[in-house]
């Protein structure tokens, strides 16, 4: 054990073991920072969403699919983008205790101060229109999304109870054709259907209709609502001139 | 050449300012730290002395390319017990083996351990003793290693904390979870050896 000062020194010597350059761990201690804060950060986008989905949640709607309100909230809730809430908030909880003096925080202390964030961030999110901005792109540039939000299981594939959701192929005479998010083709009647602004009857439209279903394929409108965001409180009645 | 005066009165955060000079002066913490290290590795793991002098080699050649890394605002203490202990964990597992706790402290500890543990007056400190390697070897890991840090090495809270890298609440729950199943480990074996004598 004497030997063992002058052993481990002579050894650095012979072998050049060198002391590792401080910028390396301070590098490393940053990206575990950069990586805890952008989890924090897809976690406020996720939550800002969620608020987005639950303020224009179609909450009077429920009593048409005789289902109590608790079973609505059940069935609207945006499950997608609160797990991937609680999977960014994991991630930075994860992240964060890989810095330098994150293990002396508590899992309690983390969680809370990133759901907080979140919350705060969210909202800031939210009332900046990133939400909206966000539901919209991935609505265009991800089909598998609508079917994800409106598909099969969802509130708004249920023609047999009024309620369908799709995108307006083409227009025709006193309606239009629509392609639901499960992909059946359906022939739209709206010569007496109240169209809910910022709704445009145009091809490539995504539309949310209460009616009445009749028949294998054909569907009478009552409502046209945007499918993503509230729906405007001036109705007009729908007119014969369609946007071709 | 660094002497022995050299390294008196300075303390460690201030030689490892100097170590980063001048290589030379890493024999100051080395002197300091080889005997307590050596008992700690003994004791949290069993191996013979030779085994546990590559392990302190390791331990002192990595202290050493981390210098850079050292956080001031722990005790260099915490920080070279934690890199001895992670170096005693990943050896472990790479010989796949257990850990296997050595006691060979003096009555004087026993004495303590018992009046904090509460272990009755009635269980012989002999018997402690004879059964104490036993007990820690049966004990949950997380409970064995705060036991060890607190009782043995004489670790504060804030210490263990930063040696095992978790918070200060986390560590005072295991020591309390730890002490229990200790005592639950003793008081079954000494029922067993009632029942058995």
């Amino acid at each position: 054990m004497a030997e063992l000062g002058k052993k481990i020194l002579n050894k650095i010597k012979s072998e050049a073991i060198k002391p590792c350059p401080r910028w390396k761990f301070l590098l490393k201690n940053y990206s575990w920072w950069l990586a805890g804060a952008a989890s924090m950060f897809v976690g406020s986008l996720s939550f800002s969403v969620v608020f987005y989905m639950l303020a224009n949640n179609d909450w009077d709607i429920y009593h048409r699919i005789n289902v109590s309100l608790a079973k609505f909230i059940f069935l609207t809730l945006p499950y997608f983008w609160l797990t991937l809430l609680a999977l960014f908030i994991i991630l930075a909880d994860y992240y964060l205790r890989h810095t330098k003096r994150g293990y002396r925080f508590s899992l309690f202390k983390i969680v809370g101060a990133s759901v907080i964030l979140s919350v705060i961030l969210g909202g800031i999110f939210y009332y900046g229109g990133v939400a909206a901005a966000i539901e919209s792109a991935l609505s265009r540039a991800a089909p598998s999304y609508n079917k994800l939000i409106f598909g099969p299981g969802r509130i708004w594939l249920q023609p047999e109870k009024g309620l369908l959701a799709g995108t307006i192929i083409t227009l025709r005479n006193n309606g239009f054709l629509l392609k639901d998010f499960n992909g059946q083709i359906w022939e739209i009647k709206t010569e007496s259907a109240l169209i809910h602004p910022p709704v445009n009857l145009i091809a490539g439209a995504r539309v949310k209709i209460i009616g009445q279903k009749q028949g294998q394929n054909k569907f009478i409108a009552q409502e046209i609502r945007p499918l993503f965001g509230k729906s405007g409180h001036c109705w007009r009645r729908h007119s014969l001139n369609y946007n071709h | 050449m660094v002497t022995e005066r050299d390294c008196q009165g300075k303390k460690d955060e201030e030689l490892v300012g100097k170590i980063l000079v001048n290589p030379d002066y890493f024999l100051c913490l080395i002197k300091r730290y080889e005997i307590k290290l050596f008992y700690y590795i003994k004791r949290i793991s069993g191996l013979r002395d030779e085994e546990i002098e590559d392990i302190l080699q390791d331990v002192f050649i990595k202290v050493y390319k981390n210098l850079n890394d050292f956080d001031h605002s722990l005790k260099f203490s915490s920080w070279v017990y934690r890199i001895t202990h992670n170096q005693v964990i990943s050896n472990f597992r790479r010989n796949q083996a257990r850990p296997q706790v050595v006691w060979d402290e003096d009555s004087s500890v026993l004495e303590n351990i018992a009046a904090e543990f509460n272990i009755e007056q009635k269980i012989d400190l002999k018997i402690l003793k004879n059964n104490i390697n036993t007990i820690l070897g049966l004990m949950d890991k997380k409970y064995r290693e705060v036991l060890v840090l607190r009782f043995l090495e004489e670790k504060d809270y804030q210490e263990i904390s930063d040696i095992l890298k978790k918070p200060i609440g986390t560590v005072g729950t295991l020591i309390n979870r730890g002490k229990k199943q200790f005592l639950k480990i003793l008081n079954n074996s000494v029922l067993k050896k009632a029942v058995k004598g």
